[in-house]
């Protein structure tokens, strides 16, 4: 069909000026964009404001299942004062932060380099990708397993491979000095790939056009990464580094499956630490009352990054057009 | 009007076969039993096959790992779900699991039975005080033991050169540790580098005395308490404070960091009972500290792995190390306790543990335990019984039970024990403070002093331990599988 034979649509008439009467839209657009939330928002509202609620409420209560009083009377913040006094919470949170740095930190740094070569390579880009996104299909605790035995200072590959080159053997998970770099490390294997991906998708997306003009002006290439790639990746990498953050925070299944949490309470974070405190201790009380102090910190952290985010979006958005 | 018949006709067909159903589909009892996933699930759901045909009962086995079964099962108890019939605790659950009215008392259910089903006296003594008995009544059968005994290389401990140079080095003759301290110097012993000889044969690798699980797992605490109990400590006094900051128990937390760990492998900071299997299967290490005697089947293979190999078992020095058992027990919250008691007392009766047994499980009951023709007959299965059986029957003899073991809030002290005892271990704290935190733990967890309910073992019950015949238990044989065979006239 030619573009000849197609009614013009680039200046319709007024309907009503052809005289037909006014066609009634069912649904208004916010109606309309409504419905569309609404089944979104009663699973958040379900599964995380119904329990957000609840937990607020037994943190001000007394709340111990196993003992015959269960959840109990309120009292006041003595939860949380009892949060803010424990060592044991406060050391778990460093770790927390400890291990969020260097782990998201690696993984930028290898998973934007990581994007790069694969942007530029010629051939085998499918099946690269296709490779590196094995990690992130596999279950962390499952694959955590493996690796407690791929670390094993007597029978594990990593001791095979650096005695091969003459260095000395390590105990990767039973020195204290080593243990949370262990993690750290398995982590960065799982997750790196995620930011790989994402600033890959990234890159590819990025205009061609200014590229080719610093081209023909001679910019070096590390004057095109520092002041063009970067800046126009810097989006993507913010919601990356957030997304990776809120993540890294929240590490549980390899530290079960790795240390235990160990040697002693080394690589003990803040989820584990809770876990113990809430489903080995039954302490609800104390544990909702800890576990809502860390989620404001990280609400307030992701709140200040985000917006900074949204502000250079919105930006952006507003100099296209 | 036929057709106003015929619809009135298919209406009643109709209610009668909704009724039938109805009636049938009431009939049909399902136990729903919560256990952990493993070689036990395994054996256990053959034997509900058999049940399901004797019966008609449904038993649906629900495996879960033994990290999450604690906190699984408490959840759905506290909650008054009924999601479960049957549940499964470890021995140091029991006071816990029963003090909080999570299991149903079953001393009606076992007058009323059938005792050559039930056969509850034929369970062992000891095995049923730590894992039956709560306050004098029964709240559950044990189905499976993991008492804890002592393996070694026994060919390197019969080496002519290596018994020479042991004398000679610590003034008295190499054999069977019957203290903490003779363990310790059989560890330093042992260690060899490359280059050294072992049995007359120069080593290429590093040969470790002992193997230790003093990861951040439930193992460390099986390890270190034993040492305790045997020396006299106690994690809680008698008067319900805690133990584990007395200078006894500080003595014994040393003695497993200073004495024993130097001379394991490397990997002990991160080990479990897995990987002491692993490193006696390889040729790694000359011996155990306290390690589950039901492992012996997989400890057994060393023989077949190493050439010239022998492993050997005994009582841990000062036999009171670990005696234990998972105990399986109606839950409170059963819609069917009687079913679930039936399939119970099936899974822990005679006829299926003498399957379990032949598969290679470790049974809890004495018959089969002391056996001579089954256990002649499955040596590298049941190798390790006759040692079990002198650990038990010591045990019950002593009337020696930690008292750990009768604290209600047994299932969080395990929990603590397990993070301050590896904090020691590694090195990260001193022990004076970990142990401290410990103590701080135990009190937070009793709420104060802890109660010790323990009334039912009688007026005279002291928490002493009794020291073991070695030279008796050498004479029976019964470290060596073939040579206590030779002994039966087998």
């Amino acid at each position: 069909m030619s573009s000849e034979s197609l009614p013009l649509a680039d200046s319709p008439p007024p309907v009503a000026a052809l005289g037909a009467a006014p066609k009634r839209r069912v649904l208004s657009d916010t109606v309309y964009s409504v419905l569309l939330i609404t089944p979104a928002m009663i699973l958040i509202l379900i599964f995380a404001l119904i329990p957000l609620a609840y937990a607020i409420n037994v943190s001000f209560r007394f709340a111990d299942l196993t003992s015959p009083r269960g959840v109990a009377e309120f009292v006041g913040l003595e939860n949380y004062h009892f949060a803010l006094r424990d060592t044991f919470f406060w050391s778990s949170v460093l770790r927390t932060l400890n291990f969020a740095v260097f782990a998201v930190a690696i993984e930028m740094v290898l998973g934007v380099a990581i994007a790069f070569l694969l942007h530029d390579i010629k051939w085998l880009k499918g099946l690269a990708r296709s490779l590196i996104i094995l990690p992130l299909a596999a279950s962390p605790f499952a694959v955590g397993l493996i690796w407690r035995y791929m670390y094993h200072p007597e029978f594990g590959v990593f001791n095979y491979l650096i005695s091969r080159i003459g260095l000395p053997e390590q105990n990767w998970l039973g020195n204290s000095d080593l243990a949370m770099a262990s993690v750290i490390a398995f982590d960065v294997w799982q997750w790196t790939p995620f930011v790989a991906l994402i600033a890959l998708a990234g890159l590819q997306s990025l205009p061609k056009e200014p590229f080719e003009a610093a081209q023909l002006d001679g910019a070096s290439r590390w004057r095109v990464l520092r002041t063009l790639t970067f800046p126009m990746l810097r989006p993507v990498l913010t919601l990356v580094l957030v997304l990776r953050t809120i993540d890294a925070v929240r590490l549980y299944d390899a530290v079960v499956s790795l240390t235990g949490g160990g040697p002693g309470t080394t690589t003990e974070v803040v989820t584990f630490y809770l876990y113990r405190l809430g489903l080995r201790f039954f302490r609800l009380d104390q544990a909702s009352a800890m576990s809502l102090l860390f989620l404001y910190a990280t609400v307030v952290f992701t709140g200040l990054v985000l917006r900074r985010f949204m502000r250079e979006m919105g930006e952006r958005t507003r100099a296209k057009n | 009007m036929k057709l106003n018949r015929l619809l009135v006709a298919g209406v009643l067909v109709l209610a009668l076969l909704a009724t039938l159903g109805g009636v049938s589909a009431q009939e049909q009892v399902t136990i729903n039993w919560v256990t952990i996933s493993g070689f036990y699930t395994d054996w256990a759901e053959q034997v509900a096959t058999q049940f399901e045909a004797e019966t008609g009962i449904d038993i649906n086995i629900l495996d879960v790992d033994i990290g999450q079964l604690y906190e699984t099962q408490v959840l759905e108890s506290v909650a008054d779900t009924g999601a479960y019939d049957l549940l499964t605790y470890d021995a140091g659950q029991k006071a816990e699991f029963a003090e909080s009215g999570y299991l149903l008392q079953l001393d009606e259910y076992i007058a009323a039975a059938d005792p050559a089903v039930i056969a509850f006296e034929d369970i062992a003594p000891a095995l049923r005080e730590v894992t039956s008995m709560w306050r004098g009544g029964v709240y559950g059968l044990p189905y499976y033991t993991f008492t804890m005994g002592y393996f070694y290389r026994c060919d390197l401990f019969e080496n002519a050169d290596e018994m020479a140079a042991f004398e000679a080095a610590y003034g008295y003759p190499l054999g069977i540790p019957r203290d903490y301290n003779q363990m310790a110097d059989i560890a330093e012993f042992f260690r060899r580098t490359p280059g050294q000889t072992l049995g007359g044969q120069e080593v290429t690798s590093d040969f470790y005395g002992i193997g230790v699980m003093a990861g951040r797992f439930d193992q460390v605490q099986d390890e270190i308490n034993s040492i305790a109990w045997s020396q006299g400590a106690q994690v809680i006094n008698d008067d319900g404070t805690p133990g584990v900051d007395d200078p006894e128990f500080l003595a014994a937390v040393d003695l497993y960091v200073n004495q024993l760990l130097p001379f394991a492998p490397p990997g002990a900071l991160s080990s479990s009972f897995d990987q002491i299997v692993a490193q006696m299967q390889q040729g790694l290490i000359a011996q155990t500290a306290a390690f589950f005697l039901d492992q012996y089947a997989n400890m057994a293979r060393t023989e077949t792995m190493i050439e010239g190999a022998r492993i050997c078992t005994a009582p841990a020095p000062g036999v009171h190390s670990w005696v234990g058992a998972f105990g399986v027990g109606v839950s409170s919250d059963s819609r069917h306790p009687q079913e679930a008691f039936d399939f119970l007392a099936w899974l822990a009766g005679p006829e299926a543990q003498r399957q379990f047994a032949i598969g290679g499980g470790t049974t809890c009951r004495e018959s089969i335990l002391t056996d001579t023709e089954l256990i002649s007959q499955n040596p590298t299965t049941m190798g390790h019984y006759p040692t079990l059986v002198a650990v038990l029957n010591h045990t019950a003899e002593a009337n020696f039970y930690p008292n750990y073991l009768f604290v209600p809030q047994g299932g969080k002290i395990y929990d603590e024990m397990t993070t301050w005892y590896s904090t020691a271990a590694a090195g990260e704290m001193s022990i004076e403070e970990a142990m401290a935190n410990m103590a701080t733990a135990i009190e937070r967890q009793c709420g104060g002093v802890c109660e010790i309910a323990n009334e039912a073992l009688g007026e005279d019950y002291t928490p002493v331990p009794m020291a073991f015949d070695y030279d008796a238990f050498i004479a029976s044989g019964a470290f060596d599988i073939d040579v206590w065979i030779g002994l039966q006239g087998g």
